[in-house]
């Protein structure tokens, strides 16, 4: 479960991250989707909940696949009236699909983590849920200001963007706390396994370092 | 109670799109609208703007216009103003391409029509409103006259030109023509030494030479006008008593159209030409 969500950060991250050499982008956007989507069918194993997070993942992995075809042109900030009315509106639906993908993830993860008996990683998630379902709504009820308001909504949509882009820094290093938690499944297993890391505050661990891997 | 909210986020977030979107299509122009423009301008000038209003987001821009068979071509675009979609553009027209010959114009060219051209190759009827190019003046005759001093100011929906003349021949001016009166009717006033030129034109003034005198032309269009979202080169000339000009002065005002004027100017020439 720990790999998983390792898996989900790495995914994250490399959504968040567009490093591009002329128009190819070294850090394409679907293999971060398609690693989030194997994340949440291992994490569902574990905890039903985040399997309903899978159709958005999927989709946003199918979406992200047409951006290797020049169909769609990234926000050019310098001048939004340059900007086709179609990347804006691909943007914003592929924006509400990441919106339900994360809270969907936050809101399974602080419910797994309070069975779990993690309560400050739950209230984290519960919180950083919070922080990002309202940074990317100001940061999507904002872009479409662009076409009608002007020049000077840019600027606006730039800092809502720079606070989201912060949010979702914030959600990977979440995953990243998740990924270094001790899970333990609550009616002793059910197929799985868990992954007990010594060493990281958590109940019932060995205090020689030892990791513990219970097998049903 | 998490449904709740989370659905009134997607809502706002649906709404702001929608409100955004039928606002933004509310302001699509089918082809660029042409503002008016009255202008009276000397061949020897050989450029002018036009100004005209399009979608941001179009890719059409004017190449050449065809007025009165004659060609003028853009030299370039600048956009003037913006709000949301709708875009003011200044284009800068040449007569000729550089380097082709030069032929002197021998009568007043006059055009209220005319066809665009544009980048895309899209081309339209436009009315322009008036524009009159007037042959140059005869050297022998304008060197009756020297203007001394010009100069122009505008302020408080006020625009004025002063223009100062000393006479090297002996010259009767004895008629001042302005042009447009009926657009500006009521809105200019053109001075000769200080007194206001008769609605006839009829000024019946002797100069000796040595004599001096100036020319005022004063324009108000206050911020009710419509008048003041057109575009202006007006014309004063003088004339002797055998009808020959013998000085003429120009005025150009530029339209006082901004980005927060846009819309209401759009809607109100749409339902002009629908009626």
């Amino acid at each position: 479960m720990n790999i998983a969500f390792r898996r989900m950060s790495i995914g994250l991250l490399l959504v968040l991250l567009d490093i591009k050499i002329i128009y190819f982008d070294i850090l394409p956007d679907f293999i971060g989707y398609f690693m989030m989507l194997s994340a949440l069918r291992t994490l569902g194993e574990k905890h039903a909940g985040y399997r309903k997070a899978e159709p958005f993942a999927m989709l946003l992995g199918l979406a992200a696949l047409t951006e290797l075809l020049p169909l769609w042109q990234t926000v050019s900030w310098n001048s939004a009236s340059e900007l086709p009315i179609s990347s804006l509106i691909y943007g914003c639906i592929t924006g509400i699909c990441q919106l339900l993908l994360l809270e969907r993830f936050m809101f399974e993860l602080a419910k797994h983590a309070r069975e779990a008996g993690h309560r400050v990683l739950a209230d984290s998630a519960d919180s950083r849920r919070l922080w990002y379902v309202i940074a990317s709504a100001v940061y999507m009820l904002t872009i479409p200001f662009i076409l009608n308001a002007g020049v000077e909504f840019v600027t606006a949509a730039i800092v809502a963007g720079l606070v989201q882009f912060l949010v979702l820094l914030a959600v990977y290093f979440l995953c990243r706390k998740a990924a270094k938690s001790a899970w333990h499944s609550p009616k002793g297993g059910g197929g799985g396994h868990v992954d007990v890391r010594v060493g990281e505050s958590e109940a019932g661990v060995e205090p020689d370092g030892r990791t513990i891997d219970f097998r049903a | 109670m998490r449904n709740y909210w989370l659905g009134g986020v997607l809502l706002a977030i649906a709404l702001s799109w929608i409100g955004n979107l039928t606002y933004y299509h509310s302001q699509k122009l089918e082809a660029p609208l042409f503002l008016e423009h009255y202008y009276e301008i000397p061949a020897s000038l050989g450029t002018f703007s036009i100004y005209y209003i399009r979608n941001a987001d179009s890719k059409r821009d004017l190449v050449s216009v065809q007025l009165d068979g004659q060609a003028w071509y853009v030299q370039h675009i600048a956009s003037r103003d913006r709000k949301g979609r709708l875009e003011l553009v200044e284009a800068f027209l040449m007569q000729r391409l550089p380097g082709s010959s030069e032929e002197g114009l021998k009568e007043v060219n006059e055009a209220s029509e005319g066809k665009a051209f544009f980048s895309d190759g899209f081309s339209m009827h436009v009315t322009l409103g008036q524009i009159r190019i007037y042959p140059d003046m005869d050297q022998e005759i304008a060197g009756r006259l020297s203007a001394t001093m010009s100069s122009g100011s505008s302020g408080n929906w006020t625009y004025e030109n002063k223009t100062s003349y000393s006479v090297n021949e002996k010259v009767t001016v004895a008629a001042a023509e302005f042009g447009f009166t009926d657009v500006l009717d009521g809105a200019a006033t053109v001075e000769i030494n200080g007194a206001a030129v008769q609605e006839n034109g009829v000024v019946g003034l002797d100069l000796k030479q040595g004599n001096s005198f100036s020319t005022s032309i004063t324009v108000y269009l206050p911020k009710t006008d419509e008048r003041r979202r057109h575009a202006y080169w007006n014309r004063l000339a003088l004339k002797d008593d055998q009808g020959r000009v013998v000085a003429q002065d120009y005025m150009n005002i530029q339209p006082q159209l901004y980005g927060g004027d846009l819309k209401h100017y759009v809607k109100q020439r749409k339902a002009v030409s629908g009626s």
